[in-house]
């Protein structure tokens, strides 16, 4: 409690500090900006340290740090409690963030396509997505599993919910027949708990029209209004950075490694090289992808309101150009 | 090639390859099978060890589990107090020394309606049992497996290892028992942590020394003990395989962790060397624990052997070099001295004696026939040298002997010269160097010419003395009295009397008168000449009856006669003629030699001599001549 009370002081000073100095601050000067990450140091943030070991940020006069996220770490708050200046958030945590009171904007969307899923067992019958009706499913709290929400309502199938954590033991026990996760990290870490593919089934959320795009950059409205230039330079720099690990997976990977150890998570490289060649391709679209690169379309984010309005998640959303201020004054 | 060695030399290169060989296949299959027996006793160890550890890690973790749940036991018994729970927990904490903490952490409202959640939680920190709430501080415990795992299973559970940042602070896995209401609602979960830094201690305290490790593995895989630390919780035995791209090592980390029990050949995940692995369960938590030996210990342990064993077998071969050139030499020295001895002996001196070896082998054998033959082959020289002296002897004197007979008979031809009213031609060819044929003729007077021919019966030396003594006696008793008949008679009391030789001599004699043709003859037992007259005729002269001269005393001779003409020839010759055998043993005959004359008219005495002769050389061919062949003729011509 104590720490949570430092770091709230810490982060309304330093606010005050650099909004007193922003005008003032010279070419020079580097602006610091703490970035938070939505989970531990992992593959998933490979273009952030990219950015940050080749100098795309300090490049642009940005000082920036990444700091770790993890369970009761979340970016939205953190970003609310002033303890972070940016933080990578999915679009649907920020949408339901930003309705309940945190002002928050996108600087750029990071993930495109949706890796969510699901992995179920196939000795437990489970063979299409009609089995896990009445099912013990193991889902992420709210709002990550507005998805799995809407997919469930679409198909009319009724699940017994069970909460899940950070880790998939539960459903490797035997605990639900099926739990949610990530292509690119739960299925591999499934697969490296010695269960052969073929012992489960996935179903990609993508696959069943209820894909959503998930990481983005963002920071709190007033933030960028007082530096929207750094802002929109931090934006830049990320997506230089994503490019760069794309096109050398081996050094991101290396790179990635690096901040895994160093911050004592446990990570081996096997993982790692599977999660960054997973999520890759859903960051940097492939020739015939729907999406470009960074950018939100007006498209999925209609459907992510719409998703979230129809769950009760959310009461109100911002227009676009609002939710993107960037993009907006880009426009002609 | 090895033929061209000397025995000894190839006895011992055949031997030291042959046993070399054999040694060669002994090692091998020696290596062959201490390696298994190596291998037998490594996965024996390997299994005792393993199970032995296992068995220790499986009793410190069941002695965990039944401290967690007695005080399950007790946390739902008693009416809660979280005092009571406190000292509850630090007397758990404090009394079992292989629990570094142990929590009873509760649903919200539990104490009361206002109850945020509490987690008690004891620990050992620097030697004491301290207490925390471990609900404070954001640790969000009910997220936790240790705490949602049994509330959702309901049942007790081991967690999967984990560094427990915001509570022990170290690497643990813990034992949660749930704790429920008597209405069935869940209240909780009662818990005990222990510490993994020991497992790894364990572990390296393993009699291993440098042949191999030990590591552990948890249920899901992931790697709890190993030497190498950056594995721990970072690494699973699946994420290894991945790296590696290494299906069989996943397949037996599937093994490993359904909790089957096994020995099976390994390579290292870190060293990358080539081991067996012989892995058991933990049961209780589903950990498995695995055993590598290194495969190069057991090769270090044969090679070392193979080593001893080379260096043995080597020392052997040397030794049996010694004493394979010293049984050769034994062998072949004796053989080596005979071989020397015999080419002596092959150079022809036969006096040298051959040293004999003593013993009773094979060598000693051939050398005792050696010698017994150079023993016989030296009598039989001297033997040889005897007999060769004597028959030289004899030879030399038979050739003197022949020389003396030879020269007994008249060889001139023609003998009288001036005289052209006869001829007179003969040969005798001894069947041996000496015959006992004889011929002879003699003017008694210019007018009588005195003609004999005989055959001495018996050949050699003594025939050749008894042909001279008949004709000495018969020339001077024919000188004399110039009558054949009477001669004879002399001659046959002459040589009976002397007559312990049983010796006797055939004999034709005759005495013609040169100027009328008339002759007068008797004949002791010889075969009758032929006579040839001019016209062509050929008679025989008439046989009178008279035996062998020489044979029995006081025997009578008659006289015959018969008259010639000239061109008249009158044919002498002995039983060497007629009975002179061709190849097949027949005899040449008289018809042949009838024959032979009939073709003859008007021939002079030579060509009637040379003719018959060549014709019983003809008949006879190559066949060895049996008897003394003699011929004569006498051709009278008369006075002109």
């Amino acid at each position: 409690m104590r720490r949570i009370v430092t770091s709230a002081l810490i982060a309304v000073l330093l606010a005050t500090v650099t909004g007193a100095g922003a005008s003032k601050a010279g070419p020079g000067a580097p602006l610091p900006i703490r970035l938070i990450l939505q989970w531990a140091h992992q593959a998933q943030f490979a273009g952030y340290y990219v950015a940050l070991d080749k100098g795309f940020y300090s490049a642009r006069g940005l000082d920036v740090s990444l700091l770790p996220g993890g369970p009761g770490r979340a970016p939205a708050a953190l970003l609310g409690e002033g303890e972070a200046e940016a933080g990578t958030i999915w679009l649907t945590d920020a949408l339901v963030a930003r309705d309940h009171g945190v002002p928050l904007v996108q600087l750029a969307q990071i993930v495109n396509r949706s890796n969510l899923m699901l992995v179920a067992w196939k000795n437990k019958g489970i063979g299409g997505l009609g089995d896990l009706e009445g099912r013990r499913v193991s889902l992420w709290g709210s709002p990550l599993d507005a998805p799995f929400d809407g997919l469930f309502r679409a198909r009319g199938l009724h699940v017994q919910r069970v909460p899940q954590y950070d880790s998939v033991n539960l459903f490797l026990r035997g605990g639900v027949d099926a739990c949610s996760g990530m292509s690119y990290n739960e299925a591999n870490r499934i697969y490296e708990a010695g269960v052969d593919s073929g012992e489960v089934t996935a179903f990609a959320l993508r696959d069943l029209g209820f894909g959503f795009p998930e990481d983005g950059l963002y920071c709190l409205e007033p933030y960028f209004k007082a530096h929207r230039q750094e802002c929109e330079a931090l934006a830049a720099a990320t997506m230089e950075g994503w490019r760069e690990a794309a096109r050398d997976p081996e050094g991101a990977l290396r790179l990635v490694m690096r901040y895994a150890r160093s911050s004592h998570v446990p990570a081996n490289e096997a993982h790692m090289r599977w999660m960054l060649a997973t999520i890759l391709p859903s960051i940097l679209p492939a020739p015939g992808d729907p999406w470009t690169f960074g950018h939100l379309s007006g498209d999925d984010y209609a459907r992510a309101v719409d998703l979230l309005k129809g769950q009760g998640l959310i009461h109100h959303a911002e227009p676009p150009s609002v939710f993107r201020p960037s993009e907006a004054s880009d426009a002609p | 090639m090895l033929r061209r060695l000397s025995i000894g030399a190839r006895m011992t290169v055949l031997v030291l390859a042959a046993s070399g060989g054999v040694l060669c296949l002994i090692a091998g299959y020696g290596a062959h099978r201490s390696r298994l027996v190596l291998k037998d006793e490594l996965e024996a160890k390997a299994r005792a060890l393993g199970a032995a550890t296992a068995y220790h890690i499986e009793a410190v973790e069941r002695s965990v589990a039944k401290t967690a749940e007695g005080l399950a036991m007790a946390v739902s018994a008693l009416p809660l107090r979280q005092a009571e729970v406190d000292d509850l927990l630090t007397r758990v904490v404090g009394a079992n020394a292989g629990v570094f903490g142990s929590a009873a952490a509760f649903e919200p409202g539990v104490f009361g309606p206002k109850d945020p959640g509490l987690a008690h939680y004891a620990m050992r920190r620097s030697g004491k049992v301290v207490l925390k709430n471990l609900a404070e501080g954001g640790y969000a415990y009910r997220t936790h497996d240790w705490y949602f795992l049994p509330k959702e299973l309901k049942r007790p559970v081991w967690s999967e290892p984990y560094f427990d940042k915001g509570g022990g602070d170290i690497l643990m896995a813990t034992y949660s028992v749930p704790v429920w209401f008597k209405d069935g609602r869940f209240m909780g979960v009662v818990t005990c942590d222990v510490s993994l830094a020991w497992l790894s201690k364990e572990l390296s305290s393993l009699p291993l020394g440098e042949q191999g490790y030990a590591f552990l593995i948890s249920k899901i895989g992931t790697l709890i003990a190993h030497p190498t630390r950056q594995f721990l919780m970072n690494e699973s035995i699946f994420s290894l395989a991945q790296e590696r791209d290494d299906l069989a090592l996943r397949e037996l980390g599937r093994r490993m962790v359904r909790g089957e029990t096994g020995f099976v050949p390994f390579r290292s995940f870190t060293t990358r060397k080539d081991s067996y692995l012989a892995f058991c369960p933990i049961p209780s938590t589903g950990w498995s624990l695995g055993v590598v030996f290194y495969k190069e210990a057991i090769t270090a342990k044969v090679n070392a052997l193979g080593r001893t064993q080379l260096f043995l077998g080597l020392m052997g071969i040397l030794l049996l070099l010694v004493l394979v050139l010293w049984i050769s030499r034994s062998i072949t020295k004796p053989l080596k001295e005979l071989d020397a001895a015999t080419r002596v002996l092959a150079s022809g001196d036969l006096e040298t004696p051959l040293a004999l070896p003593t013993g009773d082998d094979e060598v000693v054998h051939l050398s005792s026939s050696f010698e017994a033959m150079r023993l016989d082959l030296k009598k039989h020289m001297a033997d040889l040298q005897a007999t060769t002296a004597a028959r030289e002897r004899v030879s030399r004197e038979l050739q003197i002997a022949h020389n003396i007979q030879m020269s007994l008979v008249p060889r001139t031809f023609p003998p009288f010269l001036g005289r052209e009213d006869f001829e007179i031609f003969a040969v005798l060819d001894p069947a041996r160097e000496i015959g006992g044929d004889l011929y002879d003729f003699l003017l008694l007077d210019p007018f009588h010419l005195c003609v004999i021919i005989g055959d001495v019966s018996g050949k050699g030396i003594p025939a050749a003395l008894f042909m001279a003594v008949t004709r000495s006696f018969l020339r001077a008793f024919l000188r004399e009295e110039p009558d054949p008949a009477a001669a004879l008679a002399r001659l046959n009391n002459e040589l009976a009397s002397q007559g312990d030789t049983n010796m006797f001599v055939t004999l034709f004699c005759t005495i013609i008168d040169l100027r009328t043709g008339e002759a007068r003859f008797t004949n002791g037992g010889h075969n009758p000449p032929y006579l040839l007259r001019a016209g062509g005729a050929l008679e025989s002269i008439p046989l009178i009856g008279g035996i062998v001269v020489g044979a029995i005393p006081d025997m009578p001779y008659k006289a015959g006669e018969f008259q010639l003409a000239p061109g008249d020839a009158l044919v002498l010759y002995t039983d060497g003629v007629t009975e002179a055998e061709d190849r097949g043993g027949g005899f040449f005959g008289e018809e042949r030699a009838e024959a032979e004359l009939r073709t003859l008219q008007g021939a002079n005495a030579e060509k009637l001599v040379k003719s018959i002769r060549e014709k019983v050389a003809a008949f006879a061919e190559d066949a060895q001549q049996s008897d003394d062949i003699t011929i004569m003729a006498f051709k009278y011509l008369g006075l002109k």
